[in-house]
C-alpha cells in the first residue's frame, strides 16, 4: 500500500525545524530542543490513544521508566550515554509490557484508572527508595553522562543540544509515518474502529494491543531517557499524576492526525505556557483559560469523542 | 415575565456579577506583576544594572514560601538600590515563577541567562528544582545562589558554579540541635518526617548525632506524601520514648491535631522543626496542643527572641511586626526561618562583587568572583547579615551559621537556646575548588 | 507485635476516613460514573466548599452557616460550569478534559489568590475526646465520618429508588431516544450537577474543621475519588460507597504492620489487581493471552 499523502508531508516538520534554527534567538533554541523532546512523548501517547484507541492516565510511569532507566545507568555503571538511552528505552519497553498485559485487557474508565494507578505506585516507590532514586529531590547525572557532552568537540552545549533532539523527533516522525502507512498500523487502527469483527477474523487484538502499548512505551521512555541523558537530572517529579495529564492535553489539543497533530499540540501548549510565565504573574491562569477557550471554540474534538465512545461501549 | 424567565434573568445577572468580578480579581491580581524590581533609585544612578535572575516558588506547593522569599528579595534590592547599588551600579531583579517544578526550574534558569543575561542567579527553596537547576547554571556558566537549606550544594551533588552563602544545611541544623535535645529532653527518641529525601536527611543526620551522643532513636516513623490522616501512624509510637522529634510537609494543621487527640496530655517531650508550622500562626486552631513543646527556628519569629538593631532594620525592611507577620495583615505569617537566606545571600554576592571587582559576565570576571567567594570564610553579623555570623566553607561552598531552640510559651515562641557555630560543623570530603571553572 | 488498642483505634480511624473518602467521592460517582463526565473539576469543587467555610468563619459566622452555604454555592457553580461550558459541547469527553482541566487550574489561582499560600484552619464547633477502651477519638471527626456515611447512604438509596437513577443513565445513555421520550436531557444533567456539586460542597464544609484547608488540596481529593468510583464499579453509587470504607480501612490496618508508604503501595496494587480481576472475571484470567 501506498503512504498517505500526510504521511510524506510529516516528514516536513523536521525540515522546517532545522531550517528554521539559526534564525531562532538563543532561549527559543533552548525551549525548542525541550519541545522536541517532550513531542517524542506526545507521539508516543498518541499511538496509544489515537491508534488503538486506549486512554492511559498512567504514561509518566513509561516516561520515568526510561529517564531512571537511562539515569540509573549513566549514574552507577557507567557515564556512557548511549548504551544508557538503550536501557532506558528497554525498560520502558518491560514496564509497558508488563503494565500491557495487565491494562490491555480491561476497557474504557478501568484502563483508564488501571494505569493511574499503576503509576502512582511506581511515584511513590520513587520517592520510597530514595537512597536508589533520590527521592523528590532527584539525582544529578556527571557531565560525562550527559550527550551534550558527547557531542561538545564538534557543536556548542545550545547547538548539540538541538541536533540531538532534533534527530531523535525525526526518528519518532519516521517511525510513526512508516507505522501508520504498514499492515500493523492498519490493524492497530481496525482494534480501534471494530475490535469484535477484527476477532471474528481470527485476530488476536489484545496481542495487537500490547504490541501499541509497547511502542508507545518505547516512545515515552525515549523521550524520558532524552530529558535525564540531555539535561543531567532524574527526579521523581517526572513521575506524577501531572506529567500524565500533560500529553492528553496536548494530543486532545493537536488534533486527529496522528503524524500532526502531537507535535502541534504540544508545541502550542508549551509556546502558551512559557509565554506566559515570562509575561504574567498570573500565567497559570491564563494557560487555564487557553485551555478552555480551546475546548469551546473548536468541534474538532468530536473526533476524540467518537475515539472514546467506542471503548466505552467496549468497556461496558 | 413569567417564573422562567426570571429565574433566568436573574442567574444571567448573577454569572454577569460574579464574571465581572472575577475578572476585576483576575486582573488586579496580575496587574500586581512586577517584571523585575528595578526601583526608581536604580535607575537614577544611570549605569549599567547588575542583574539578578530570580527563581520564584509563586505557583504549587512552594508558594507560601515563594510569597516570602519574593518579598524580602525586593526590599533587599531596594536597600541596595537605596544605598548605592553594588559597586555604585543599581541592582535589577528579574523573577520569574519556576512553579516549584524541576522541569520549569530548569527553564527560567534557561531564560534568564539566554535571554536576560543575568550576571547571578537568586535560586530556590525545594531541592528538587535547585537540583534541576544547578546542572544548567553549570553548564551557562552562571553563579547560582540557593536558599534552600537542603544537602545538593555541599555534599557535591552540584558543581562548582552552585553556592549556599545564606543559610545552614540541613545536617547542619540537626546535628547543632541534637546535642540540645539529647541533653536537656532525653536520649529515647522517635522521629516522625516525610517519606522522601527532606525527610530521610532529617532521618540521618539525627542518627548520626545520635550515635555521637550515645542517644537511641527508637522508632522511625516515616509519612507517605499527599496524606490526609495520621492517627493510623501514631500507634507505632512507642510509649516509653522520652522524646517525638517531627517534621512535617504537607498537610500539617491535621498532624497536629490529630496528634494532639492521640497523645494527650500524658506525651514524651516534643520537639519539631518549624517548618512543619512555617507560615502558620501559632493561633490557628489547633495549634495550641503544641503549648509547652520545643522547636528549631533558624531565625526567631517573635523579635524578642533575637533582640538586635540588625535584627529590628531586617523586620523593619521587610515589613514583618513583633510576632512574626505581616505588618498589613497579621494573619499572614512569614516564613521567617528561612527566608533571611534571600536577603543574606543578596548582599554575600554584593560583598563578593565588591572585593573581586566584578564587572562583566565574562570567564575572567567569573573566574575571580569565584575564587573570591570560596576564599571568604566569614560573613559577619551586621545589617547584610542579621541572623547572626556565618562560617562559610569554601570547599563545600556552604554557610555555617546559628541555630535557635524555642518553647511555645503563652501561644508564642520563646527562645530558650542559641548554639554556636561550631554546632552545626560537620565534616564532608566534597571539594569544588577541585572542579575546573570552564 | 502490637497491643489490641491499636487495632481498635485502626479499625475506627479506618472506618472514618474511608466514610470521609467515600462521600468526597459520591459526586464524582453521579457526574463522572453514571452520567459519564470527566469532570476534572470535582477536586476543586471540594477545595471551595471547605475555602467558603474558612472565609464564613472568618467573617464571624457559626460555623454551621458553612454545612448550608458550601452546598448552595458549589452546587450553584458546577451548574454554572456545566451550562456555560461543557453544556455547550455536549460533554463531549475530549473537550471536557481539556475544559474540566483549564478550569482546575483557574479555580486552583482562585484558591491561592482567596486563601493565600499559607495552609489555613477553622476550629471545630466542638471537639469531646471520646475515650474507647485504651484509646481516644476525636469526637467531631467520629461524627463527621458517621454524617459521612449517612449521607452517602442516603443519597444512594435516594437516587436507585426515585426516578433520578434511571433519568440520569436514560440522558447518558442516549441523548436522542431521551429527548424523543420527552426528557429535558439539559434538565437532567442540571440536576445531575445540582446534586454532584452540593454533594461535594458539602464534603468539603464537612471536612473543614479537622483538615487544612489549602489551595492544592483538590488534587488528591480528585484522583482518590477517580480510584473509588472506579474501584467501586463504574456507575454504581453503593459501589463507590463500599469501595471507599474498604480502602480506608485497608490503609489504617496495613498500617499497622507496614512501613507507611510501602502499606500504600501495597493498597494501591491490591486495587489494580482488583480492577483486572474483576473485569476478567478471575485472576487466573490475567495471564491467559
Amino acid at each position: 500500500m501506498r503512504p498517505r499523502p500526510t504521511n510524506i508531508a510529516a516528514l516536513i516538520i523536521p525540515v522546517i525545524l532545522a531550517a528554521a534554527y539559526p534564525a531562532l534567538p538563543d532561549y527559543q533554541k533552548a525551549l525548542m530542543s525541550r519541545v522536541l523532546i517532550l513531542s517524542i512523548y506526545s507521539y508516543g501517547y498518541a499511538v496509544c490513544f489515537q491508534m488503538i484507541g486506549v486512554m492511559s492516565l498512567g504514561h509518566a510511569a513509561l516516561f520515568a521508566a526510561g529517564m531512571y532507566g537511562a539515569g540509573f545507568y549513566a549514574f552507577y555503571v557507567s557515564p556512557d550515554p548511549f548504551p544508557a538511552l538503550s536501557v532506558g528505552v528497554a525498560s520502558s519497553v518491560l514496564l509497558s509490557m508488563l503494565l500491557g498485559v495487565l491494562a490491555m485487557r480491561v476497557g474504557g474508565h478501568y484502563l483508564m484508572i488501571g494505569t493511574l494507578l499503576a503509576s502512582q505506585t511506581l511515584y511513590l516507590a520513587a520517592l520510597h527508595f530514595n537512597d536508589i532514586t533520590g527521592g523528590e529531590q532527584g539525582l544529578v547525572l556527571r557531565g560525562e553522562a550527559t550527550i551534550v557532552r558527547a557531542l561538545k568537540p564538534l557543536l556548542s552545549e545550545l547547538d548539540a543540544r538541538y541536533v540531538a533532539s532534533l534527530l531523535a523527533l525525526t526518528v519518532a516522525v519516521v517511525g510513526i509515518t512508516l507505522l501508520t502507512s504498514s499492515r500493523l498500523g492498519r490493524l492497530l487502527l481496525a482494534v480501534r474502529d471494530d475490535e469484535e469483527k477484527l476477532e471474528s477474523l481470527g485476530y488476536n487484538t489484545s496481542l495487537l494491543k500490547l504490541l501499541a502499548f509497547s511502542i508507545s512505551g518505547a516512545l515515552s521512555g525515549a523521550s524520558g531517557s532524552l530529558i535525564a541523558l540531555l539535561y543531567g537530572y532524574v527526579g521523581a517529579g517526572y513521575a506524577g499524576v501531572l506529567n500524565s495529564v500533560e500529553p492528553v492535553l496536548w494530543v486532545l489539543v493537536g488534533g486527529p492526525y496522528v503524524e500532526f497533530g502531537p507535535f502541534l499540540g504540544c508545541l502550542l501548549v508549551n509556546l502558551l505556557a512559557d509565554a506566559a510565565r515570562a509575561l504574567l504573574r498570573g500565567h497559570v491562569l491564563v494557560v487555564g483559560a487557553g485551555l478552555v477557550a480551546f475546548a469551546l471554540a473548536t468541534g474538532r474534538l468530536r473526533w476524540a469523542y467518537q475515539l472514546m465512545a467506542r471503548w466505552r461501549s467496549r468497556a461496558a | 415575565m413569567n417564573r422562567r424567565q426570571a429565574l433566568s434573568s436573574l442567574l444571567k445577572t448573577g454569572i454577569v456579577a460574579v464574571g465581572a468580578a472575577g475578572l476585576g480579581a483576575v486582573t488586579g491580581y496580575m496587574a500586581g506583576s512586577s517584571f523585575g524590581g528595578q526601583s526608581p533609585q536604580g535607575r537614577e544612578l544611570g549605569v549599567k544594572p547588575i542583574k539578578i535572575g530570580f527563581q520564584v516558588h509563586r505557583t504549587g506547593i512552594g508558594a507560601p514560601y515563594g510569597f516570602w522569599y519574593e518579598r524580602v528579595a525586593n526590599a533587599a534590592v531596594s536597600y541596595i538600590n537605596r544605598t548605592g547599588g553594588i559597586s555604585g551600579r543599581p541592582v535589577e531583579l528579574i523573577a520569574e515563577d519556576d512553579e516549584t517544578s524541576p522541569a520549569k526550574g530548569a527553564q527560567v534558569v534557561e531564560r534568564l541567562v539566554l535571554a536576560h543575561n543575568v550576571d547571578f542567579i537568586l535560586g530556590a527553596l525545594f531541592s528538587d528544582v535547585v537540583l534541576a537547576s544547578g546542572p544548567r547554571a553549570g553548564e551557562l556558566k552562571r553563579p547560582y545562589f540557593a536558599v534552600s537549606e537542603g544537602t545538593h550544594v555541599p555534599f557535591g551533588k552540584l558543581n562548582r558554579w552552585c553556592f549556599q552563602p545564606g543559610i545552614t544545611d540541613v545536617p547542619g541544623q540537626v546535628t547543632a540541635v541534637a546535642k540540645w535535645i539529647f541533653e536537656n529532653l532525653g536520649n529515647r527518641v522517635a522521629m516522625i518526617y516525610p517519606d522522601y529525601a527532606f525527610g530521610h536527611d532529617h532521618r540521618d543526620a539525627l542518627t548520626k548525632a545520635a550515635e555521637r551522643y550515645g542517644a537511641r532513636i527508637v522508632e522511625k516513623i516515616p509519612i507517605p506524601p499527599g496524606e490526609t490522616s495520621f492517627t493510623k501512624y501514631f500507634t507505632r509510637i512507642p510509649r516509653d520514648v522520652d522524646v517525638l522529634y517531627h517534621v512535617m510537609v504537607g498537610d500539617v494543621l491535621t498532624f497536629i491535631r490529630e496528634l494532639g487527640v492521640y497523645l494527650g496530655r500524658e506525651r514524651p517531650e516534643l520537639f519539631g522543626f518549624i517548618d512543619s508550622i512555617e507560615a502558620v500562626p501559632l493561633s490557628a486552631p489547633g495549634l495550641e496542643y503544641l503549648e509547652g513543646t520545643y522547636f528549631w527556628e533558624a531565625f526567631p519569629r517573635y523579635a524578642d527572641g533575637y533582640d538586635t538593631p540588625f535584627a529590628r532594620f531586617y523586620r523593619e525592611a521587610v515589613g514583618v511586626d513583633e510576632s512574626g507577620a505581616d505588618k498589613s495583615d497579621p494573619s499572614r505569617v512569614s516564613a521567617f526561618s528561612h527566608m533571611f537566606g534571600v536577603w543574606e545571600t543578596l548582599f554575600a554576592i554584593k560583598e563578593v562583587v565588591e572585593q573581586s571587582g566584578y564587572s562583566e559576565p565574562t570567564r575572567s570576571d567569573y573566574e575571580v568572583f569565584i575564587k573570591t567567594l570560596e576564599s571568604m570564610d566569614w560573613f559577619n553579623e551586621g545589617l547584610w547579615h542579621p541572623q547572626g555570623d556565618k562560617l562559610f566553607n569554601g570547599r563545600l561552598h556552604q554557610s555555617f551559621g546559628h541555630q535557635f531552640i524555642s518553647l511555645v510559651k503563652n501561644g508564642r515562641l520563646v527562645v530558650v537556646h542559641r548554639t554556636e557555630i561550631e554546632d552545626s560543623v560537620y565534616e564532608h570530603p566534597n571539594d569544588y575548588t577541585k572542579q575546573p571553572l570552564f | 507485635m502490637f497491643p489490641s488498642e491499636n487495632l481498635g483505634l485502626a479499625v475506627v480511624d479506618g472506618l472514618v476516613n474511608g466514610s470521609v473518602i467515600a462521600f468526597i467521592a459520591l459526586g464524582l460517582a453521579i457526574v463522572f460514573g453514571i452520567m459519564n463526565v470527566v469532570n476534572l473539576t470535582h477536586g476543586e469543587l471540594y477545595m471551595f466548599g471547605a475555602m467558603i467555610s474558612w472565609l464564613l468563619v472568618q467573617a464571624a459566622l457559626p460555623y454551621a452557616s458553612a454545612l448550608v452555604v458550601a452546598p448552595l454555592l458549589v452546587g450553584g457553580l458546577a451548574v454554572v460550569i456545566n451550562m456555560l461550558i461543557l453544556q455547550r459541547f455536549e460533554h463531549e469527553p475530549g473537550q471536557t478534559v481539556l475544559a474540566t482541566f483549564g478550569l482546575l487550574l483557574i479555580m486552583q489561582q482562585v484558591g491561592l489568590a482567596v486563601l493565600g499560600p499559607a495552609p489555613r484552619s477553622i476550629p471545630p464547633p466542638f471537639n469531646p475526646i471520646i475515650e474507647f477502651s485504651g484509646f481516644s477519638y476525636s469526637g467531631f471527626k467520629l461524627l463527621a465520618g458517621m454524617i459521612s456515611l449517612a449521607a452517602s447512604l442516603l443519597v444512594w438509596i435516594g437516587v436507585e429508588r426515585s426516578r433520578i437513577g434511571p433519568l440520569l443513565r436514560a440522558a447518558q445513555e442516549n441523548r436522542l431516544m431521551a429527548e424523543s421520550l420527552g426528557i429535558n436531557t439539559s434538565r437532567v444533567f442540571m440536576i445531575g450537577f445540582v446534586l454532584a456539586g452540593s454533594l461535594v460542597g458539602l464534603a468539603g464544609a464537612l471536612t473543614s474543621p479537622f483538615r487544612q484547608i489549602h489551595f492544592l488540596m483538590g488534587f488528591d481529593a480528585l484522583a482518590m475519588s477517580f480510584v473509588v468510583v472506579v474501584l467501586g464499579g463504574v456507575g454504581r453509587i453503593g459501589g463507590t460507597i463500599a469501595a471507599g470504607v474498604a480502602l480506608g480501612l485497608l490503609e489504617s490496618l496495613a498500617a499497622l504492620f507496614l512501613a507507611p508508604t510501602v502499606a500504600r503501595v501495597l493498597t494501591l496494587t491490591l486495587a489494580l489487581i482488583y480492577i483486572v480481576a474483576r473485569r476478567l472475571g478471575s485472576v487466573k484470567g490475567v495471564w491467559r493471552y
